[in-house]
């Protein structure tokens, strides 16, 4: 498991063995990328981070 | 940046990768460029799917210049989009660095080929210690790796654990500017020998134990760790001596790497 405990209580989204919300949006070539699409069969590692400016 | 030093990795045993943040495309593509990302960064300006996920940043107010932002993890998917592991931390929490993810959530096994061993013996008993990564980084664990070789018929103890017998105890002394996070000791098997009453708990073979160290500073180093590894070899009949002995990892910081400016 690499749920890490918290001093405070802030929301992690999605529960486990939850199917996440599929989307479509833009990659950093211009491209588009739709989730599940992409998955493709494979387990993945999704990340959501704060900005690539800091 | 330490995900696309560990890319092929990932691709090897089939695991995609995704990033998302509410950057524009244009930040992403100079990010991209700079630091030669070869995975997804998906761009979600206005937050839509930040906010789907149901992780938006709600501590910020709605004017504040980073109002957007999600609150910062990942999740482990399965091939069918099911979260199979997800990993949220606070501000200043130490993170997992990418092998430990692969291995840890996925179950692949990295290789610390090119990383020097601190060796020691004794009867029937081989110690190794390793840096389970390339480099020690701020605020980011990976493990410290210790090896024991047994001969066939020799086991060491673990817990829980006889009176009077001696377990077998791993600990790194981490020197200023690391931090260490208790050992995780591998499985024991149950072993019971002729005449005694008790069930011990017993390693055999080849076992691994892991320490996790991070580093608290962003530039030093290399650093030394010092393992001290204490243990009793018996077989099913007598035990030796109990040892100790302490093995040095020396172990590079990675320096920290800053977000390349947008134009």
């Amino acid at each position: 498991m690499l749920n890490e405990p918290n001093g405070v209580d802030f929301p992690t989204g999605p529960d486990l063995g939850q199917v996440v919300p599929d989307f479509t949006l833009p990659d950093q070539h211009g491209g588009s990328v739709s989730l599940m699409e992409a998955l493709g069969g494979q387990r993945a590692l999704l990340l959501f981070f704060r900005s690539v400016r800091w | 940046m330490e995900l696309q030093q560990h890319l092929a990795e990932f691709e090897r045993a089939g695991i995609s990768v995704f990033a998302v943040s509410y950057d524009t495309v244009e930040e992403l593509a100079a990010f991209s460029r700079a630091y030669g990302i070869t995975y997804p960064l998906l761009s979600d300006r206005g937050s839509e799917v930040i906010r789907r996920y149901g992780i938006l940043n709600t501590t910020l107010a709605e004017d504040h210049q980073n109002y957007g932002i999600p609150f910062p993890g990942s999740y482990v998917l399965g091939p069918d989009g099911r979260v199979q592991e997800k990993s949220f931390f606070q501000q200043y929490q130490v993170r997992p660095s990418a092998q430990s993810v692969l291995r840890d959530a996925f179950g692949v096994d990295f290789e610390v080929r090119d990383n020097p061993r601190a060796e020691a013996e004794s009867t029937g008993v081989r110690v190794s210690a390793v840096l389970g990564a390339d480099a020690l980084a701020f605020m980011r664990r990976v493990p410290i790796l210790v090896r024991f070789d047994l001969d066939a018929g020799l086991h060491l103890y673990g817990e829980p654990i006889p009176e009077g017998y001696i377990p077998t105890a791993v600990e790194v002394a981490a020197p200023e500017g690391i931090e260490a996070a208790p050992t995780l000791p591998p499985p024991t098997h149950p072993f019971r020998m002729e005449g005694l009453e008790e069930t011990f708990h017993v390693f055999e073979g080849r076992v691994e134990f892991e320490v996790p160290v991070w580093a608290t500073v962003r530039e030093g180093g290399p650093f030394v760790l010092e393992v001290t590894v204490r243990f009793q070899a018996c077989d099913d009949r007598q035990c030796f001596l109990p040892q100790t002995r302490t093995l040095r990892v020396e172990a590079p910081l990675e320096p920290l790497v800053k977000a390349a400016p947008v134009e």
